[in-house]
Order: structure tokens, then C-alpha cells, then sequence
């Protein structure tokens, strides 16, 4: 269940922060990206999802015969 | 190799026994696009709306006593309330005391170099005009292309009539409340809507006296206790300085509209296209405008670019003004009632800046 969530919140976290870097290209004062404390935790999230989905699937690839 | 095909077509299969069936296609990307509205949703709720970094108090920032001080306006003989309550303290003590006491204006003072300014001591009240013997306020509406915009032309006596409010009284992120509740609460007679520093965690927010915020952002506005006004790039940001030299506001928003007095093509920004806009003008120490412009109204004002912005203040004759949180933030009050036609209705933001007449109140 997890392995087959964990694209999708990756799905949901990059488009997440694509919006959030055309927003803060049009308006930089609203302060989206960079140096906010909620932006951060995201990205920390983010971070830990591709992470962990990146192993897997490298590990899907090695596991299956060639 | 035989033995490996067969084997992995019995991996295939066992797997396809195991695995549940899978969701169709239209059904999976409706679930990820719901996924993704609600993860912005979540983040706009923690970076908009939830309260955080409440405080009540900044760190008081010593009034300087360089030459850079503004003397009082004006003294009288009996001792004023505060040291820098001149106005008001005139006023009142004139008022309270049976005998008249002999009363001498600082030829220095703001009080005497706008003299054509103020009243002799009644209160003059329109809807677009206030002025008393401490304070004068005149409200215009203008046009200008496709832009309507309302120009307070603003005379103080004291540098403390130039005041910021915080929504709720108290600094902190998430907290918003309308301009005009605030500027109600704050018994303001004119009020603007400010840098809407709560929407952001970096941004110099220096207010009456007191540091919140010392994280760099953008171009800085600053207004000195002498009543001067500086626009400050943020590579040029020097905090030791205007801490020195008696910060008594800052603001952190943007962009500077003028560069040494003279009109900008290129800005610190890019939302440049028509917007309503909300200002600041500065001619001198004690004179200053705010405009507000309104935009996004068909029909009735576009709004303006930062370089009509610009172009404005300097036919106006400022020599440093700087953009302020605009949009459907913009909106401008007199009292008890709003002055423009904010972009649907405004919406509700974390500070003001507005000017107060300490004499009459």
C-alpha cells in the first residue's frame, strides 16, 4: 500500500512546489519559498519521500531479472 | 535461458495473483489532483492563517540624541506630558490650565515651518481635510490614465503622530485583521494598509520605537525620529546604522520608487503590471504623502504599473517614496469610514501605518 502511495505523494509533492516557485516568481514579497519555516518543513517531507521511493525503486530494479 | 523466461513468467504470474486490481486511470489522477489541493491547502493554512510568533513587546530601541533628534515643536512652560508628546502636550495644558502660561514655538520646530498649516487651536473637520494646531490632513481624489488614486497630503507636528498598529494589537505571524477595524481600535485619523510583514518569517519590522523583526528581506523603507525617510536597497542594509541613528519605523515590502529623488524604470519587483497600489511619499521632514491607488476595477481604475507609481511621486515631488502591500490589501481610511474602493472589498492584513493627532485626542 505504502510503496504504491509513496509516487503519488511524490506526484503531489512536486507539483506542490512547482506552484509554489511560479507563485513566489510573480510575487517574491509573499514569501513562499526560501527561508520559511512552513516552506522548510515541506520540503523536508518532500525530501524524505523522494528519498525513500528513489531506494525502492532502485531496489525494484536490481531485484527484478534483466 | 529457458529456465529463466519460465521462471519469470511465473513471477509475473504469481505477482498478478497477489496484486490487488489496480484503480482506472481517470480515477488515479482525480485522487492525486484532490491529494494536491489539499497539500496547498494545508500549506496555506500553517503559512496564512494559523497564529504564531506572538509578541507583545519588541526590544524598545533608545530614542538617539545625536544632532539626528527632532527637538520638540513646540513647548510651553508647564512640563509636557512626555518628552516627545509636544503637541499634545500644548494643547491639552492649555486647556487644563486656568492661567494661561506664556507659551514660545521652537522657530526649528515642525510646528513653526508648517505654520500655514494648522489652525491656531480649533479643529477643522471635512470629509477629505483635518487640521488642528498640531496636525494637517488633505485627501484628493485624482485621475491619471486609466487610475483613479487618492493622495493624503499629510503636515505633522511630531514625529509620533506617524504610527503603526499591529492586527490585535500584538506582532506576530497569521494574525490579520480589516485596516479599518485597526485603524478604528487605534483611534487613527488617516490609515493605510502596511507591509503585511505577518505573511512572511524574514522582513525589518521596526515599529514606533520597538525592533520585531531584524532578518533582511527586500528594499527597506526606514523613518527616523528626526522624520526623515530613507529607501535602502537590502545589499545596502546596514542595521548598526539606522539603529544608530534612531530608526522609529521600518517597513520591509517594496520595491523604492525613487532613486535619489529621480523616477525608476527597473524595480526590486515583478509584479509590475496595473495593480492597486498603496504607497508612501516623503518630501521633508514632517511633510508626506500616502497614495492609494485603486485597480482591477473595470471601468472605473486598472490600477498602476511601479513605473507610473514612480513617475507620480516624483511629479508629486517626493524625494523618496516606497510601495507598500498592495492589491486587495490597498485601502486607505479617514476616520471612521473607507476612502477608496478597495479590489473586492480588501481583505483583512497584519498592520497598518496611520496618523494620529496626540493634541486633540
Amino acid at each position: 500500500m505504502i510503496r504504491r502511495a509513496l509516487p503519488h505523494l511524490c506526484l503531489v509533492g512536486s507539483i506542490m512546489m512547482l506552484t509554489f516557485i511560479v507563485i513566489d516568481f510573480f510575487n517574491r514579497a509573499m514569501h513562499f519559498i526560501g527561508g520559511n519555516e512552513v516552506f522548510n518543513s515541506f520540503l523536508l517531507i518532500f525530501t524524505l519521500l523522494v528519498l525513500i521511493t528513489s531506494i525502492w525503486t532502485i531496489c525494484d530494479h536490481r531485484r527484478s531479472p534483466r | 535461458m529457458n529456465v529463466n523466461r519460465e521462471g519469470h513468467e511465473n513471477e509475473k504470474a504469481g505477482r498478478g495473483k497477489n496484486t490487488p486490481r489496480l484503480l482506472p486511470l481517470p480515477w488515479v489522477i482525480v485522487l492525486d489532483l484532490v491529494l494536491i489541493g489539499a497539500g496547498l491547502i494545508v500549506f496555506a493554512l500553517f503559512h496564512h492563517v494559523l497564529p504564531r510568533d506572538i509578541q507583545t513587546s519588541g526590544l524598545a530601541l533608545p530614542r538617539p540624541t545625536t544632532t539626528r533628534v527632532m527637538t520638540p515643536a513646540a513647548t510651553t512652560t508647564t512640563a509636557s506630558p512626555t518628552p516627545t508628546t509636544m503637541a499634545a502636550g500644548t494643547t491639552t495644558t492649555a486647556a487644563a490650565t486656568p492661567e494661561p502660561t506664556e507659551t514660545t514655538i521652537d522657530p526649528d520646530s515642525w510646528t513653526a515651518k508648517f505654520a500655514d498649516q494648522f489652525t491656531d487651536g480649533d479643529i477643522i473637520q471635512t470629509e477629505t481635510e483635518y487640521r488642528s494646531a498640531n496636525l494637517a490632513v488633505t485627501i484628493q481624489q485624482q485621475q491619471r490614465g486609466d487610475a483613479v488614486f487618492y493622495l493624503a497630503d499629510v503636515y505633522l507636528s511630531d514625529i509620533e503622530q506617524f504610527r503603526t498598529a499591529f492586527a490585535s494589537g500584538v506582532y506576530g505571524r497569521g494574525l490579520t485583521d480589516d485596516v479599518l477595524d485597526i485603524a478604528v481600535e487605534n483611534a487613527a485619523i488617516l490609515a493605510m494598509s502596511g507591509d503585511y510583514y505577518g505573511i512572511r518569517d524574514q522582513g525589518i519590522v521596526i515599529r514606533n520605537g520597538e525592533l520585531y523583526r531584524d532578518v533582511l528581506f527586500d528594499d527597506v523603507l526606514v523613518l527616523y525620529y528626526d522624520g526623515s525617510m530613507e529607501t535602502t536597497e537590502a545589499r545596502a542594509f546596514d542595521m548598526d546604522r539606522i539603529l544608530t541613528e534612531g530608526a522609529w519605523q521600518a517597513w520591509s515590502f517594496g520595491p523604492m520608487l525613487l532613486d535619489q529623488g529621480q523616477p525608476m524604470t527597473t524595480f526590486n519587483s515583478r509584479v509590475d503590471p496595473d495593480n492597486p497600489r498603496s504607497a508612501i511619499g516623503y518630501y521633508e521632514p514632517g511633510h508626506y504623502c500616502f497614495v492609494l491607488v485603486d485597480g482591477r476595477q473595470q471601468g472605473y481604475s486598472n490600477g498602476m504599473t511601479l513605473t507610473e507609481l514612480s513617475q507620480l511621486f516624483y511629479d508629486l515631488g517626493c524625494t523618496a517614496a516606497y510601495n507598500l502591500d498592495g492589491g486587495q490589501s490597498a485601502v486607505l481610511t479617514f476616520f471612521d469610514q473607507t476612502v477608496n474602493q478597495p479590489y473586492k472589498g480588501g481583505r483583512e492584513i497584519s498592520d497598518i501605518l496611520y496618523i494620529s493627532d496626540l493634541g486633540a485626542n
